[in-house]
C-alpha cells in the first residue's frame, strides 16, 4: 500500500509544479502540447488510482502506467526542445519524473 | 635514452626528452588525431619526431610573431657560423613547403623562413622562453579556477556536451539507445560524477583500411559525452592561454589561416630579401645571395626546460579541482 501511496504523492506534486509551468508555455503551444501534457499526468494519476482498487489485474494495470509515464517523458523531452521550458526546469522534470519511473518499476517487481 | 611522458586522458602534452648530453633540438607539433586516445585533442604537443616528420594529423607547429620581437631573417651563412644543424630546417608541414616553393621559386633558394625570431637570438632571456614554452602549451595566463568540477557536473553541461557528443551520428544505434533514456543515462551520469563513482567504459577497437591500416579505439557513447562536458569547461580556460600564432584545435584557427598567416610572413621576407639584394649591388658585393630560412620552432637546448614536473606544477593552479585531472 506504501508504495502506490508514495507515487500518488509524486505524481500529485508534478501535477502541482506542471499547471503553472505550462500556464506560461508560448500560445502556440500552450493548448495543444500543454494540455496534451496536462492531461497525460492526470491519466497516469487515474490509472495508479485504478490499479489501487484492482484485485486481479493489478500487474496489468501497473504495466499500463509505463506506457503513460514514458509518454510524459517524451512529451518533456519535446517541450524542451521547443524551448517552452528551461534546461532547469527540464533537470527538475526528468528527475521527477523518473524517480517516479523507479517506484512504479519496484511496485511492479512486487507482482510478478 | 628516451623518455616519453603523457599526461591526462585529455592529450594535454606529450614529449621526449634525450639524454642531457643530447643537444636537444625539436619542434612544437600541436594537436593530434582523435583515434589517438590518450594523445589525441585539442592540447596535444609533440615532441617525439624530428621536426621534419610529416603527419596529416598535425595541425600546425607553433610559431611566433609578437609587436616587441622584430621579425629577423638570416642568411644561410649566419646559419652554418652558428653551427646548428640544417636538417632543423627543413620545412616539417609538405602544405606549407609546397605553397613556399610555389610562391617562390627562384628567390627563395634555401626554402626556409623564421618565423621564430628568437631562435638564434642571442640576448634570449629564460623568461621570454618560459612565456613561449607556456603560450603554446597555452598556459601563459595563470588564473586559478574554481568550482571547476561543480560546472562540469551540471545538468545543463551534461546536456549541451550531449548535443555535441550526438551531433552528426543521431542515427547510430548507440545513441539511439542512450537518446531513449536520455533524462535518466544524463542524471544517472551526473550522479555518477559527483559521487565519484564514474569509471570510463572499455574502448571499442577496430581496424580501419584507409591508405594505410589503422587501429582504433572509440570510446563508449556516454564516455564521450563526459568528454564534451570536461571540454566545455576546461576549453575556454585553456583557449585564453595560448600564443595567438598556435593554430592546431583551436576555434577560429586551422590549416587554412596557418597558411594565410604564414604567405603574410612570407611576403615580408620577400621584401627583405629584395632590398637585401639591392643593397648588396649597390656595394657590389658578390657573396652569398641572400636567402631566407624558414623554420617552424627550434628550441636548442631549451626543452629541458619543459619537464614532467613543470607540467604536473602548472596544472594544479590551472585547474583547482583535483577530480578534474587527477
Amino acid at each position: 500500500m506504501l508504495h502506490d501511496l508514495i507515487i500518488y504523492q509524486k505524481i500529485y506534486d508534478f501535477l502541482f509544479w506542471l499547471k503553472p509551468t505550462v500556464q506560461r508555455f508560448a500560445k502556440a503551444h500552450k493548448y495543444s502540447l500543454g494540455i496534451q501534457l496536462e492531461d497525460e499526468v492526470i491519466a497516469l494519476l487515474k490509472l495508479i488510482i485504478r490499479a489501487n482498487f484492482a484485485r486481479d489485474d493489478k500487474k496489468e494495470r501497473i504495466d499500463e502506467c509505463f506506457v503513460i509515464h514514458e509518454t510524459i517523458i517524451v512529451l518533456i523531452r519535446l517541450s524542451k526542445d521547443y524551448k517552452l521550458i528551461s534546461i532547469k526546469q527540464y533537470e527538475f522534470a526528468s528527475e521527477q519524473l523518473i524517480e517516479i519511473g523507479r517506484l512504479l518499476g519496484g511496485w511492479r517487481r512486487k507482482f510478478s | 635514452m628516451a623518455q616519453k611522458v603523457q599526461l591526462g586522458a585529455f592529450g594535454f602534452a606529450s614529449y621526449i626528452k634525450r639524454s642531457k648530453r643530447d643537444k636537444i633540438e625539436s619542434a612544437f607539433k600541436r594537436g593530434g588525431n582523435w583515434n589517438n586516445t590518450s594523445n589525441a585533442g585539442v592540447f596535444t604537443l609533440n615532441l617525439n619526431n624530428a621536426p621534419s616528420h610529416v603527419n596529416t594529423n598535425i595541425g600546425f607547429r607553433c610559431a611566433r610573431f609578437s609587436g616587441h620581437y622584430k621579425l629577423e631573417f638570416l642568411s644561410a651563412t649566419a646559419i652554418e657560423r652558428e653551427q646548428i644543424n640544417p636538417r632543423f630546417y627543413s620545412f616539417s608541414i609538405h602544405i606549407l613547403k609546397e605553397k613556399i616553393l610555389s610562391l617562390y621559386p627562384k628567390k627563395v633558394r634555401v626554402a626556409n623562413l623564421i618565423l621564430l625570431d628568437w631562435v638564434l637570438k642571442p640576448n634570449l632571456t629564460e623568461s621570454n622562453l618560459r612565456n613561449f614554452f607556456l603560450g603554446s602549451l597555452g598556459f601563459s595566463i595563470m588564473k586559478t579556477n574554481n568550482n571547476l568540477f561543480e560546472k562540469i557536473c551540471s545538468f545543463e553541461n551534461l546536456h549541451l556536451a550531449f548535443r555535441k557528443a550526438v551531433r552528426g551520428k543521431r542515427f547510430r544505434k548507440e545513441m539511439l539507445e542512450f537518446k531513449y533514456n536520455l533524462e535518466e543515462n544524463l542524471l544517472c551520469l551526473r550522479d555518477e560524477l559527483l559521487t565519484r563513482k564514474y569509471q570510463p567504459g572499455g574502448y571499442r577497437e577496430f581496424t580501419v583500411n584507409d591508405s594505410k591500416k589503422r587501429q582504433i579505439k572509440a570510446a563508449p557513447f556516454r564516455d564521450r559525452v563526459v568528454h564534451h562536458a570536461v571540454c566545455n569547461i576546461i576549453e575556454p580556460i585553456f583557449d585564453q592561454g595560448f600564443i595567438f600564432d598556435s593554430y592546431a584545435c583551436r576555434k577560429e584557427k586551422g590549416t587554412h589561416k596557418a597558411v594565410r598567416r604564414l604567405e603574410q610572413f612570407l611576403q615580408s621576407a620577400n621584401a627583405w630579401i629584395r632590398e637585401r639584394e639591392r643593397e648588396r649591388e649597390r656595394e657590389r658585393e658578390r657573396g652569398n645571395r641572400a636567402a631566407c630560412i624558414a623554420c617552424n620552432a627550434i628550441f636548442p637546448n631549451t626543452l629541458p626546460a619543459l619537464t614532467i614536473r613543470f607540467c604536473i606544477i602548472l596544472l594544479p593552479k590551472k585547474l583547482v579541482t583535483r577530480a578534474v585531472y587527477g
